[in-house]
Parts: structure tokens; C-alpha cells; sequence
């Protein structure tokens, strides 16, 4: 075999870069949230009666465990969390019952991995649409994650 | 060591492919996708286009290089994105490479994914692109005559409106024009990659 051998996982790599591009940010004097935050979401354009999945990094900054209990939408239908997993080629997906994420940790969701998956849209997302979306934390409650739509791909 | 004999065999197999061009040396010139060590055959199916049509796949992909998937509408993310990626790389490739290339997507779940539904799905990421579907015998033995394990039906671990997720392949197999398969795209893949290697794959097998 030649070439990108972990081409795989080169989304997940990319939504942990993007998470330590915010640590970066913090150590320059920024600040990563003190509480819990949704970083960098986005979805991709979906089709009207399909499937929709959005992604970020689900930041833990306080100094206890929380756990995802549920994600809402506005107009978007029911969402939950996901997983595809990819063994010997072949993608499966389940359900993320409930998540749980350690203090100062992180939950990635990034194309080919974890992902909050709209079971069916009502309309057609669109790049440059807003999906709002609300994940709802055991402990700290509702944080709010205005996913701006992508073009596939980007 | 053993890899890179093995990679010299391949190169000394493909430069004397039917008197064809010879493949680019994967020692210097590696494609991005992954190369398979011997290069193999291209599978025999029948299955219904989007016409309604019976589409023979080795028949009308004789000749052309051709990008193989097997996946499905409903489908978060694997399935698009290879073929938003795929589609907009084709898009921006030169006549004289485009038109010597075929991109074959065929539905795991013939169930649910109708032909209108293929039809809008599929011509949101190029219009090019050749849909395929069938029963689910067919569809089956399609991705047996390909060598990958058949996509499976979840219905235990349902969505929470009842929808049910299909397990499948996650690569797209690349045929070079001879009917060789030679490179595997697994997920992850991105747009410079794909733009790297069609091309490449164009020169191979004419």
C-alpha cells in the first residue's frame, strides 16, 4: 500500500486541531470557556426529508464530569449523538447514549466519528444557513451552538 | 523490504499492462488513495440505472476509469461527502479527463432509496454520475462480485423517529481503464487527493 494510509482519520484529526488551535489561542491570552461550550459547530447542506449531521467540539470546562443529556433543534426535528465506526473498512453507526465528558475535556464530533445526526430535515439546509441548535448538559444545562451550514467537503 | 519488492513487481506488472502506459512508479510518484500491491479484476453485475435501465457494469465502464461506491441516501456522512468530494474534483477536471472517467454510485438500501430520490440525491453532487439500485439479492451479490461484505441492515440500534442506518463498505474502489482495480479511497480521502490521482488514473491502462 501506498499514500494516506490514515486518510481515516484525518477528520478527527482536524476537529482535534481544531480544539488545540483553542488551547493555542487560550496559552496567547485568549481564554477557552470556563463552563461548557460548543466549539467551532457547523453542519453540512442536507436535502429536504434526508438526514442532517452537525459537528464541533463539546468543551468541558468546568471542574466536574457533565453528560449530554439531549440535543434540541428549532424546526429541525428530533437529534441525537452518533457514532460511525469504521473496522476493516466498514462503517457502522450507532447511538452515543448520553455521553459523558470529563472536566477540562473534550468531545469531538467530526465527520466519519461522533456526530449529532437530524433524523430528517423538513427543508433544505443550505450553505450559509444557521441551525440552531441546543445541547443540553446534565449539570450545566442548556448551551446554545449556532451551526453555520457547509457546502460538503469544507 | 517485502513492501517495496513487492511495489517494484507492481510497477514491472502494470508497465507491461497490454502494451499500455505504463503506471506512474509508486515509489516516486504514490498515489493518494491506497494502492493495492497487485492489481485486480473488475466485477461482473447487472443491476437497474436511473432510467430503469439494465446497467451492465463492466460493460459500460469498459475503457473508462471508474470510481465504484457503495452506499446510501441516508447516510450522515460518509456517503456525501465521498461523493460532494468526488463531484466537485470531476467538476473541475478538463474535458479530456472528465470524459474518460465514470463515477457509479450504488445504493445499499434499495428499500428506501427510490429512483427519484437516487436521482435528486445523487444530481446534487454531479449529474454526472451513474446511479445504480436493484433488489436487495442483487444489490448483495453486486458488492460479493466486488469483493467487500455486503452492507447490512441496523434495525436494532433504530434512530429515534424508527429510521434504521445501513452498515457498508466505506472505500470507493478505483478502476484504471484496462478493468483493473487499482487504488482504494477509504473515508477520509479529501478534494486534493481525488485531484492528485484522477489524472494519474486517466494515463493508466489507455
Amino acid at each position: 500500500m501506498s499514500g494516506a494510509g490514515n486518510a481515516g482519520a484525518a477528520w478527527r484529526r482536524g476537529a482535534g486541531v481544531a480544539l488545540l488551535a483553542a488551547l493555542a489561542a487560550c496559552a496567547r491570552g485568549g481564554a477557552l470557556p470556563a463552563g461548557l461550550a460548543v466549539l467551532r459547530p457547523f453542519a453540512y447542506e442536507a436535502q429536504a426529508g434526508g438526514p442532517a449531521a452537525a459537528y464541533g467540539t463539546l468543551w468541558n470546562g468546568s471542574d466536574s464530569a457533565d453528560v449530554v443529556d439531549s440535543v434540541t433543534t428549532e424546526g429541525l426535528g428530533a437529534a441525537g449523538l452518533h457514532s460511525s465506526e469504521t473496522v476493516n473498512g466498514f462503517v457502522t453507526m450507532r447511538a452515543l447514549e448520553r455521553p459523558a465528558i470529563a472536566a477540562h475535556d473534550s468531545l469531538a464530533l467530526a465527520p466519519g466519528g461522533a456526530h449529532l445526526m437530524i433524523e430528517s430535515v423538513p427543508r433544505e439546509l443550505r450553505a450559509g444557513d444557521t441551525l440552531a441548535l441546543t445541547f443540553w448538559f446534565h449539570r450545566a444545562g442548556p448551551v446554545r451552538a449556532p451551526a453555520p451550514v457547509r457546502p460538503y467537503g469544507q | 523490504m517485502r513492501i517495496s519488492l513487492a511495489l517494484l513487481l507492481l510497477a514491472a506488472i502494470a508497465g507491461c499492462d497490454r502494451g499500455g502506459t505504463p503506471a506512474p512508479d509508486p515509489r516516486t510518484d504514490p498515489y493518494a488513495g491506497l494502492e493495492l500491491l497487485q492489481a485486480k479484476g473488475k466485477p461482473e453485475f447487472i443491476l437497474t440505472d436511473l432510467n430503469g435501465k439494465p446497467f451492465d457494469f463492466q460493460k459500460e465502464t469498459h475503457g473508462y476509469v471508474t470510481f465504484l461506491f457503495f452506499g446510501y441516501t441516508h447516510c450522515p456522512d460518509v456517503c456525501p461527502l465521498h461523493m460532494a468530494n468526488l463531484g466537485a474534483v470531476m467538476r473541475a477536471q478538463p474535458p479530456e479527463v472528465a470524459n474518460r472517467v465514470k463515477v457509479v454510485f450504488v445504493t445499499t438500501d434499495p428499500e428506501r432509496d427510490s429512483i427519484p430520490l437516487l436521482k435528486a440525491w445523487l444530481g446534487r453532487f454531479n449529474p454526472d454520475f451513474i446511479g445504480l439500485t436493484g433488489t436487495v439479492a442483487e444489490v448483495q451479490a453486486a458488492q460479493q462480485a466486488a469483493n467487500l461484505l455486503p452492507a447490512v441492515k441496523d434495525t436494532v440500534n433504530t434512530l429515534p423517529g424508527g429510521e434504521y442506518s445501513v452498515g457498508h463498505a466505506a472505500q470507493v474502489l478505483g478502476f484504471t481503464a484496462d478493468d483493473s482495480l487499482r487504488v482504494v479511497y477509504p473515508f477520509g480521502i479529501r478534494q486534493q487527493d481525488w485531484a492528485k490521482d484522477v489524472p494519474k488514473l486517466v494515463q493508466v491502462g489507455r
